[in-house]
């Protein structure tokens, strides 16, 4: 019967015996890890950080509404992803690729004969490359590698640089914190800038709004009124409007019937009522028709206009107008010219007859339209009246969008106002809210190696890194060890198990009979080649890792970047 | 201490052997199996020791005869387990210098005209493949049939040379020693490979040093039995004088 439970028992000492036969293997390997990390240990440079600590400012009250007026989402978050957008920006501004360039020129770091013969290598290798590209983009990635940052409190935060030299490293620390507040600073005032432009196109935008809306408000007033007669029939003046009609009217039939008359008349004269229009259409009885047109309508809105207040100005004034009489003269006198110049033989009766003909049907035809004008203006006044709550209510609303804007128009003005007297005490006083809290000091004790740390590491990794390779030697042995390994490659039943009676005389008289001079063996070679290799890579670190790093003598003034 | 007194103690190594003679005696008895050989892959793996404690092991019940072959003429190491002097060999035996009879060894072992009997090689230098494939060595082995009840053959191992492989045939069965920490899963199953075609059976598999491998199986303690355990190491036995 089968017990897998059973089967799958762990037996711990198991495998003690395997570390037990294998001890001299993790001997070995804690004796060489440790001397391997001691070794590193004394060629391994120190490493120093300064640090310094940046203060932002928490943000002004007054400029918030204006930053929501303007939709920024920046101030809209809470104070945690304020402050999360402000660490991030940080980092991306310090770590990036310009800001470590300008950090570079200024400290000129590209001088370090370490970089030089890198860069000069990298020449040689690829000869179409500028060295000075590589021995920025060489200075510019190594200073990435030793700038971090930490978030110490709400809106503080540290900038930590390493190097194997204290004075440079504080140096670094010193003028990467400065850079930054001058690149902070101009990056700020660039926004302001910005934001002041966008404020100003905002304010022409309400500003034209208002205009087309006070603009739309009088077109509709004015469209309210009608299209004749510029608009003159007012209910004011409607009963003028009507006498005048009538009056105008009564002309236009006056006239009509004379028409008719003189038509019988030019009959019996042997004329038609054709023979009148050659006159009619000659261009200088056509211009004078026209004044006679315009003197008709001149004088009707005239009337209209006196009549404001509704007193029947239409029933008392002068018809027909002063200057229409004039020029129905005039129109006279040049029919009776025009007649006799048309047919000379004809006689002076023949023609005067054809002239006062032509003249009587231009003169109804006139007093027809105006009549009929007027009429039109009557009626249309008369449609608009009935039709009046819903244009009152379109003549409510946009007066209500008048003033709409008329209002956001002030207070946009005042925000504008506060917002422009904030931008600008920020603007000055942008040194003094972004400063530095906790300025860049001569590290006194290196930061790295944490020898205590790094040799404790190597005492517990030796032993561990024997029992791996312990075990991993113990899976890749083919010798047979228990009673399964035994069931597995010879099914045949065990008839009985004995005891050791001597010792075992091992067939592999190698390594494992004297491993006690392999193991000094083997951590002096190893500790030979860690030896080898740490003084290779040192030497190499030693010449490109060191900044030397040449501090301007007027930093602030001739090379720190303007606002 | 003597041999018998040995294997009369709580030693854990005569209690395996008892056991291992117990199962044997049964085969003799009912399969009449009456010769096995006791080999192994390599040299160094207990086969001789295996020979030495179990023909003694069989050899203390009275009224069995049981005799122990040596025929491991490159190495001979059984008769330095009994501690007992070789005047004429099995070489002289399967030359037909002497008889089978004055080339037995008497133990100390004897009772009655039972008891274990040795045959060993004398300490001249011998070819064994010459040796071993004389016609002697059927006269010899039929000899020992109606002689003895029991016959245990020490041979060499299997793998480096080819007396074992000669000697297989005329035997009963095979008990395959393996040292636990020692002897590797290809060669044992290399020599498993070697007997199964030679047509042997192979009756079984004795494990050697199975103090590391396996100490549950070797604790004397159970059930309260360790009156006597000693923990020197087990002394090689001895014949009595």
């Amino acid at each position: 019967m089968s017990t897998p439970s059973l089967d799958r028992t762990i037996d711990l000492r198991h495998y003690l015996m395997i570390l037990w036969r294998r001890k001299g293997l993790v001997i070995l390997s804690s004796v060489t890890v440790f001397c391997s990390a001691l070794i590193a240990l004394r060629f391994m440079p120190n490493e120093y950080e300064a640090q310094v600590t940046l203060i932002f400012p928490e943000r002004q009250t007054l400029v918030r509404p204006l930053e929501q007026v303007m939709g920024d989402r920046s101030s809209s978050g809470r104070a945690s992803e304020v402050e999360e957008v402000q660490f991030a920006n940080l980092m991306a501004r310090i770590q990036s690729r310009a800001f470590l360039e300008k950090v570079a020129g200024f400290l000129k770091m590209t001088e370090n004969p370490g970089i030089r013969a890198a860069a000069a290598a990298y020449r040689a290798k690829h000869p179409g490359a500028e060295s000075e590209d590589f021995a920025m983009r060489l200075v510019v990635q190594r200073l990435q590698s030793r700038i971090r940052f930490a978030v110490v409190g709400p809106g503080i935060y540290r900038v930590i640089v390493r190097d194997t030299n204290p004075e440079s490293a504080r140096d670094l620390a010193k003028y990467v914190s400065e850079l930054y507040l001058d690149h902070a600073r101009a990056a700020a005032a660039d926004q302001f800038l910005a934001q002041h432009e966008f404020v100003r196109d905002q304010l022409a935008k309400y500003e034209g709004d208002l205009r087309n809306a006070e603009n739309a408000l009088k077109r509709y007033e004015e469209s309210m009124i009608g299209e004749s007669f510029s608009g003159t029939v007012r209910a004011e003046n409607l009963k003028t409007a009507e006498a005048l009609h009538r009056r105008v009217k009564k002309g236009a039939e006056d006239r009509e019937l004379q028409e008719r008359v003189r038509s019988r008349g030019l009959s019996g004269l042997g004329l038609a009522p054709v023979d009148a229009d050659p006159l009619c259409e000659r261009p200088t009885v056509r211009e004078l028709a026209g004044k006679m047109k315009s003197a008709l309508e001149d004088a009707v809105e005239d009337i209209l206009a006196m009549s404001g207040g509704g007193t029947g100005a239409g029933e008392s004034s002068n018809w027909p107008p002063v200057q229409y009489v004039a020029v129905q003269r005039e129109l006279l006198a040049l029919l009776g010219s025009e007649a006799r110049e048309r047919a000379p033989q004809s006689t002076e009766k023949v023609n005067q007859e054809l002239a006062e003909y032509t003249f009587t049907r231009i003169d109804a035809q006139l007093q027809e339209d105006c009549a009929n004008q007027l009429e039109q203006s009557i009626e249309g006044f008369r449609r608009q009246a009935q039709s009046k709550p819903a244009d009152d209510m379109e003549l409510q609303r946009l007066q209500a969008e008048v003033l709409k804007n008329r209002e956001w128009l002030k207070n946009y003005k005042d925000q504008m106002i506060a917002s422009t007297t904030r931008q600008s005490m920020e603007a000055a006083d942008l040194g003094v809210l972004l400063k530095i809290l906790d300025p860049a000091k001569l590290p006194l004790t290196p930061s790295r190696p944490d020898r205590m740390k790094i040799l404790l590491a190597a005492l517990l990794l030796g032993p561990v890194l024997g029992a791996g390779l312990a075990f991993l030697g113990e899976t890749t042995d083919a010798t047979l060890r228990t009673l399964e390994d035994i069931r597995r490659v010879v099914p045949e039943p065990v008839l009985c198990t004995t005891p050791l009676l001597r010792k075992l005389q091992p067939r592999q008289r190698g390594l494992r009979r004297y491993w006690l001079p392999a193991a000094v063996s083997g951590v002096l070679v190893l500790t030979l080649l860690v030896f080898i290799a740490s003084f290779t890579v040192l030497r190499g670190l030693a010449t490109g890792r060191s900044t030397n790093v040449v501090v301007p003598e007027a930093p602030s003034t001739q090379d720190a970047p303007s606002r | 201490m003597a041999l018998d007194d040995e294997l009369r103690s709580d030693h854990p190594m005569t209690n395996e052997m008892h056991k291992l003679g117990s199962h044997l005696w049964r085969l003799v008895q009912n399969e009449s199996r009456k010769v096995v050989l006791v080999t192994s892959a390599l040299r160094g793996e207990g086969k001789s020791t295996t020979v030495a404690y179990l023909s003694a092991a069989l050899a203390m019940h009275p009224g069995r005869k049981i005799l122990a072959l040596d025929t491991d003429f490159r190495n001979p190491s059984l008769n330095r387990h009994f501690g007992v002097m070789v005047h004429h060999g099995l070489a002289e035996v399967l030359r037909g210098e002497c008889t089978i009879s004055d080339a037995i060894l008497h133990t100390g072992l004897a009772n009655d005209g039972s008891g274990l009997d040795l045959l060993v090689p004398d300490p001249q230098d011998a070819d064994p493949d010459v040796l071993l494939n004389t016609p002697k060595l059927v006269e010899l082995f039929r000899f020992l049939r109606h002689g003895y009840d029991m016959v245990l053959v020490d041979v060499p191992a299997l793998i480096p040379v080819p007396d074992g492989a000669t000697v297989m045939p005329h035997c009963d069965g095979v008990i395959l020693a393996v040292m636990a920490g020692l002897s590797t899963r290809h060669h044992v199953r290399r020599a498993r490979e070697l007997c199964i075609g030679l047509g042997a059976e192979i009756l079984g598999v004795v494990v050697g040093n199975v103090q590391q491998a396996a100490p549950e199986y070797m604790d004397v303690n159970y059930y309260g039995y360790a009156a006597v355990r000693s923990k020197k190491r087990a002394p090689r036995p001895r014949v009595n004088p």
